[in-house]
């Protein structure tokens, strides 16, 4: 053995457990020299018995190796030997033996020694024995190693067989669909046990909802000898169910014979719930009446949208599209804002402002000529949902409402104020017949009577005026030097059609009187109609206007000084709300029950231009008056009293007074002669033809034709005017006349 | 109660606001007319909240929320607005308003808008 084998040799036996048996004290000391060459680990035994004991002391496998001598008193080797091996059957035992004797060997072959070695001990054959039994451990070890690898298997297929059964939902059948077997996880599942199942046909199993095509499909797949896979419902023991994804193939026999089918089943029941869920919510969904979809901060729409969204949108599909193109698309205002709040939304990271941009973007939009409400949510930062409702009838039913108010609103409106609208009448009637040269004037005019017309509810008019508006813009847009005639532009609108079909509408139950006689007049049965249809409104909707309204028409009838002023109560607050000015209600203060000759009731109704011109002219808008020190609120008063045979009327405000000059520069432009006039006699001028100190003309007042018709009212009756002016601190018409 | 400045050109919103604000119990401390007056204001009397009108002369509700925001950074503010203001409110949230009351006032609104910034105006209730 050369020495690098002999090197390996020793590094294995040093690792070796070794029992060495031996009574010669001597002989044990010269061995375990030789021995402690290759050993580290060595037990000494005195005898048999000693021997014996030690090794049942140790595990069974501790000792790597024995060495014993034979011939020992109490017991021999041979003797020890047999008792070992009837603990440890392949315990390795190296004899060493004196004598040289067949029958003796045979003994020991007999026993089961298979090595041996003869004193005296060489060291070349002790190597050789070492060898043999290294080579031997080694083998051994490797043995184990298949051993335990093959036990491991065992174990794993165990394992899996327990899990196939417990996890599995199988089964076989013979031939003619009859259990021969089932997995325990078919038994709890299916609630049977298996000795219910086994040899009954499989149809056990089979739920009522289950068509009978189904089966017919599975038959002739697995007929032909193939895989079938299908989901199938199974009806529980219990009367309950499960849903399977059901395997099922031929089953053969060892020699290759088809003797059946061999089924797995995955449980899907959890997935089919999932799914019938999922159904029902999208049934749900889709039933609803109202379009549900989500969209991404890209705008995108998502894949899952409910079906009334492609009936809103008239559209095949809607996934991918972006949603501010479907639902403004002839919108660019609401387009921008609901791209911009969205952006906002997206960008924020406050939950507080994040709400308040989403009650910001468009809550409603004509879409295909529906009417569509809509409401948006937020999923999370970058996903957004939409619910959109029809809301076309609803809107239909309160625009059908509204309207119906609205010519009531008209009515009251109309004959609340008779005077303001007689003089309405007579500038269209004027306006339609004769409009204006100018496009600028013709715009301007056209402007005002809009604006009057709401105010008088009278809405057929105003928006047949306000398309005309918008029609003129584009017409001069297009073309700036364009030759237009007004009065083609007019007839073009339908202007004087629903101007004629809100007049109807006040005719039919005000009375055609009402609006032909230019004084206060009307049918007594009409009025008296009117009033309880004011009286109904005034308590049906709780509304103190119609209130205060029914006061004021009850008061119609009576043809006191008061009741005549009193209606230009509401000719300040209207035409203050016009010119946007604020002032005071007006207040009139007199003798509630002073009556008064129906003669005066011209002049009274002339003072319309006086209060228009407080209003308009006198009254500083909140900067001026602010600028002066004022009141931020205007006053306009009106007084009357008896004074000896005279009624005195005082109508004054604390606006900023008329300015003279600019009267007279007025004035002087037509008559040179004016220029020398005292200052009392200048205010005068005011009642001139055609005069006004407004530069511009609109239709309240500024027209110059006002105040000199009032002159010429108060001239018929005999009575007299006196003006108070102080620039700055407001006007005071005196008016004087006789009772 | 709160303490609260009204800024608005209309005499007629400052006069509603007040109403309504003074039937819930607050106190209108300071009304300005124009962003401008609201700026100089706030500071000599620093209202719990303002209310602020976006459109009006000589300063807008939006400059005026930004100054004062620039002085005064913990400054409550909520926008007084009409339909068609919306890109503007939605500016006005950028730049710190803490909620808006769309035009008509009613003091359901305002009930609303105020609660949202002062929860705790609901457990003194």
């Amino acid at each position: 053995m050369d020495k690098l084998n002999l090197k390996n040799l020793v590094e294995k036996t040093r690792k070796l457990n070794i029992l060495y048996v031996e009574d010669n004290e001597e002989t044990r000391i010269q061995a375990i020299k030789i021995l402690s060459n290759f050993l580290d680990n060595i037990d000494i035994a005195i005898d048999g018995i000693d021997g014996l004991n030690q090794y049942k002391e140790k595990d069974t496998n501790y000792y790597d190796l024995i060495i014993s001598d034979i011939n020992m008193p109490n017991m021999n080797g041979m003797d020890m030997a047999e008792a070992i091996f009837k603990i440890n059957r392949h315990q390795n035992i190296l004899m060493i033996t004196a004598y040289n004797n067949p029958e003796y060997l045979q003994e020991l072959i007999n026993i089961g020694i298979k090595n041996y070695i003869h004193k005296p001990v060489r060291m070349d054959s002790l190597i050789n024995e070492f060898q043999k039994i290294v080579d031997a451990l080694d083998q051994r070890d490797e043995e184990d190693l298949e051993f335990n690898e093959i036990t491991k298997l065992n174990h794993e297929l165990d394992a899996l067989v327990d899990s196939f059964d417990t996890y599995v939902i199988a089964s076989r059948t013979d031939l003619k669909g009859n259990i021969t077997y089932v997995s325990k996880a078919y038994e709890i599942i299916s609630g049977y046990k298996e000795s219910e199942l086994i040899g009954k046909p499989h149809n056990i199993v089979r739920h009522p909802d289950m068509p009978s095509s189904a089966f017919k499909d599975m038959w002739t797949t697995i007929k032909s000898k193939k895989l079938w896979i299908g989901e199938v419902k199974n009806l529980k023991k219990d009367g309950g169910f499960y849903w399977v994804e059901a395997h099922i193939v031929p089953y053969y026999s060892s020699d290759g014979s088809h003797i059946g089918y061999s089924a797995i089943r995955l449980n899907i029941t959890s997935k089919k719930q999932a799914e019938s869920l999922n159904d029902e919510i999208t049934n749900l969904l889709n039933n609803a009446g109202q379009g549900f979809l989500s969209f991404g901060a890209n705008l995108e729409i998502n894949e899952s949208f409910s079906k009334e969204c492609l009936s809103i949108f008239q559209t095949t599909t809607l996934y991918k599209k972006d949603i501010s193109n479907l639902l403004f698309l002839d919108n660019i205002e609401k387009k921008d804002l609901f791209i911009e709040g969205i952006g906002r939304i997206v960008d924020s990271t406050s939950e507080l402002q994040k709400e308040l941009f989403l009650s910001l973007l468009p809550k409603e939009h004509n879409i295909n000529n529906k009417i569509i409400k809509i409401e948006y949510k937020i999923l999370n930062d970058n996903s957004f949902m939409i619910v959109l409702t029809d809301i076309t009838k609803t809107k239909e039913l309160e625009s059908k409402i509204k309207k119906q108010n609205q010519i009531q609103q008209m009515i009251v409106s109309v004959a609340s104020n008779k005077i303001d609208f007689i003089e309405l009448k007579n500038d269209f009637d004027n306006f339609l017949i004769n409009p204006s040269k100018s496009i600028n004037t013709f715009q301007r005019e056209l402007h005002t009577f809009k604006g009057i017309f709401v105010q008088k509810d009278m809405l057929d008019t105003s928006n047949a005026i306000h398309n005309l508006e918008s029609k003129i813009k584009m017409i001069l847009s297009l073309n700036n030097e364009s030759n237009l005639n007004m009065q083609d532009l007019m007839q073009d609108s339908n202007i004087k059609d629903c101007y004629d079909s809100d007049l109807n509408k006040i005719n039919s139950i005000l009375g055609n009187d009402f609006i032909i006689d230019n004084n206060v007049s009307i049918n007594k049965d009409s009025f008296e109609d009117f009033k309880n249809k004011l009286k109904k409104l005034s308590i049906n909707t709780e509304n103190h206007i119609f209130t205060e309204l029914m006061n004021d028409v009850e008061r119609f009838e009576d043809e006191t000084i008061y009741k005549l002023l009193n209606g230009y109560k509401i000719v300040v607050k209207n035409l203050s709300k016009k010119l946007d000015k604020e002032i005071y209600p007006l207040e009139i203060i007199g003798d509630t029950k002073l009556k008064i000759s129906s003669k005066y009731k011209p002049f009274i109704k002339s003072l319309i231009h006086v209060f228009n011109n407080c209003v308009d002219h006198g009254i500083e808008d909140i900067e001026g008056r602010l600028k002066n020190k004022k009141d931020e609120i205007g006053t306009i008063e009106c007084s009357f009293e008896k004074i000896n045979n005279n009624l005195q009327i005082i109508i004054g405000d604390d606006g900023q007074g008329i300015n003279v000059d600019k009267l007279v520069d007025y004035a002087i432009k037509s008559n040179t002669e004016l220029i020398n006039l005292k200052d009392e006699e200048k205010i005068a001028l005011i009642f001139s033809d055609n005069l006004s100190t407004k530069d511009s003309i609109t239709l309240v007042s500024g027209r110059g034709v006002g105040m000199n018709s009032i002159k010429g009212e108060i001239d018929k009756i005999g009575g007299s005017i006196k003006i108070r002016n102080k620039i700055g601190y407001g006007v005071k018409f005196i008016f004087t006349l006789p009772l | 109660m709160l303490n609260i400045m009204i800024v608005d050109d209309s005499l007629i919103i400052r006069k509603t606001l007040t109403t309504e604000l003074e039937k819930l119990g607050h106190h209108v401390i300071a009304t300005a007319r124009s962003g401008k007056e609201a700026v100089d204001l706030y500071g000599k009397y620093m209202p719990d909240l303002v209310t602020m009108d976006i459109t009006m002369p000589v300063m807008n509700g939006i400059e005026a929320l930004k100054r004062i925001k620039n002085s005064y950074s913990d400054v409550n503010i909520i926008m007084v607005t009409s339909h068609g203001e919306e890109k503007l409110v939605m500016d006005a949230i950028v730049n710190g308003a803490q909620g808006y009351i769309l035009k008509p006032i009613n003091s359901e609104k305002l009930i609303d808008v105020l609660n949202k910034i002062f929860p705790e105006l609901n457990d003194n209730l």
